[in-house]
């Protein structure tokens, strides 16, 4: 009895981990205080491991654990003042069907952008730093390069716009992720 | 530029404001609307969320999830994949699914929806090899849950436990890491906090450490129950956060206590009850902020109940 639960609970932990950034990358998207986001992410990987016996193998499990996101995600929208939810709840709903869509395979994603940003200046590479890694906010980081707020957005803007670009080619080069 | 391509680079520049907060009303309807009648615009948006997301945990080293889990199951299976972590870690397997409804376990969670301030995480994925095969041998449970607190867990831990017991996840721990939910199991618990500033919990009140944001050196947030602060001086200051009001202060010792009170509403002749906050100065002096009323300031021997919305 204790190994089918053992089992299970890896199975379970294989299957959270392998869309844990794609899950919160949603939950993420749509609570954009980084506080708020952690409570919602706390509820629904609880709320996952109480309905395992509910998921149906032959389903994604991302798909399942979206879906039971954006459950929650609605239940807060409707209590509101719990905490701030960006979109509207038609517009979760768009997002988690555009996330079944598009979500690709995680460990070829990060392979892709470990590529891409070497390509990137070394300047573009220290603001991405200085906002991921430092986490520093945008006013301060615009302080410090003494230039405008809104000249920031649009360096940032490029950037990421460019990566992403970088990211999909290599994803949909012949051999993966590595290539191009 | 064409019509077309005119509307893409208004999408691009929707989405990238509305990831940096540089948001206005208007702007996010728009957004919305677009996320709502176009699966391409909304293709889009989940791409620019999914790369952002991506980049937070590439920056803070993070090691991807997929290739942890992967590393450390195929360790448990004898394969010996590599993998290093900075400290070893202690951990119980979860209990069993339950099929109960509306249960308030917390599980663990990591801090990575978000850039944040704070330092990035302890764990790294070496060339080195780092001895797992005490893990190799146990259950697979175990590695499996294991697996959930390394991943769950934010580096260092946040506050210590010194007294008292306090469950994490429904696990009793010792070590308290950031954001998380930590409930008093029996109490009271006396907590320390990195800055060597102390709490005492009431038993059943929860609290989730967020460590230090922004200027402030420490965020406490104060789910529920009673609990005393003993908070040491230092330049940078010391928040507590409630659902009613937060606290802030530099070094003092204050007591909050956050209940759900009735109060009396006069035009229903009835009570109705309300989120309230006691708070009790002892030493010192501490800035109340609510979201009804405007600041106010508390010195030693001073006592004041405030209410949430």
């Amino acid at each position: 009895m204790c190994e089918i639960i053992e089992s299970r609970q890896e199975e379970f932990l294989k299957r959270l981990l392998q869309c844990d950034l794609s899950l919160r990358a949603f939950i993420g998207s749509v609570v954009r205080d980084p506080h708020g986001c952690e409570d919602v992410f706390q509820d629904v990987a609880l709320t996952l491991w109480k309905e395992y016996d509910r998921y149906d193998p032959s389903r994604p499990f991302g798909a399942w654990a979206r879906g039971i996101a954006a459950k929650k995600l609605l239940q807060r929208w409707n209590r509101q003042g719990r905490l701030p939810i960006s979109l509207s709840p038609e517009a979760i709903q768009a997002v988690a069907a555009a996330f079944d869509r598009t979500e690709p395979v995680a460990s070829d994603r990060a392979e892709a952008l470990q590529q891409c940003l070497k390509t990137l200046p070394e300047k573009s590479r220290r603001l991405l730093a200085m906002r991921y890694e430092e986490a520093r906010k945008l006013p301060q980081i615009a302080e410090e390069l003494q230039t405008t707020l809104d000249a920031l957005y649009q360096a940032l803007s490029r950037i990421r716009a460019k990566l992403q670009e970088c990211v999909k080619r290599r994803l949909a080069a012949p051999g993966g992720a590595g290539n191009v | 530029m064409s019509e077309a391509s005119a509307e893409s680079a208004r999408l691009v520049l929707l989405i990238q404001r509305y990831l940096d907060g540089a948001f206005s009303p208007q702007e996010r309807e728009e957004l919305e609307s677009l996320l709502i009648t176009d699966p391409r615009a909304a293709d889009l948006f989940a791409e620019a969320v999914g790369l952002e997301a991506q980049l937070a945990a590439h920056f803070r080293q993070r090691p991807s999830t997929a290739a942890l889990a992967e590393a450390l199951l195929a360790e448990a299976e004898g394969s010996g994949a590599e993998f290093d972590s900075a400290e070893p870690v202690s951990c119980e397997p979860l209990p069993a699914p339950v099929a109960s409804r509306g249960e308030t376990a917390q599980v663990f969670v990591p801090a990575l929806c978000e850039p944040r301030d704070r330092p990035a995480p302890a764990a790294h994925v070496r060339s080195r090899r780092w001895n797992w095969r005490w893990r190799a041998a146990a259950a697979g449970a175990v590695v499996a849950a294991c697996l959930l607190l390394l991943i769950f867990r934010g580096g260092s831990p946040a506050g210590q436990v010194i007294e008292g017991q306090m469950t994490l996840a429904g696990i009793e721990g010792h070590e308290i890491p950031l954001n998380t939910v930590a409930r008093v199991k029996s109490g009271p618990a006396d907590i320390q906090l990195p800055d060597g500033s102390r709490i005492e919990l009431a038993a059943g009140s929860e609290i989730v450490l967020r460590g230090r944001v922004g200027e402030t050196r420490q965020v406490v947030e104060l789910r529920s129950g009673k609990g005393t602060f003993r908070v040491t001086k230092a330049d940078a200051g010391f928040r507590v956060e409630t659902r009613v009001a937060s606290v802030s202060v530099v070094g003092t010792v204050f007591t909050l206590e956050l209940q759900s009170l009735p109060v009396p509403v006069e035009q229903l002749s009835t009570q109705v009850p309300r989120d309230t906050l006691a708070v009790t100065v002892s030493e010192g002096a501490v800035r109340v902020r609510s979201g009804l009323d405007s600041d106010a300031v508390l010195s030693a021997g001073q006592e004041q109940l405030f209410f949430g919305r």
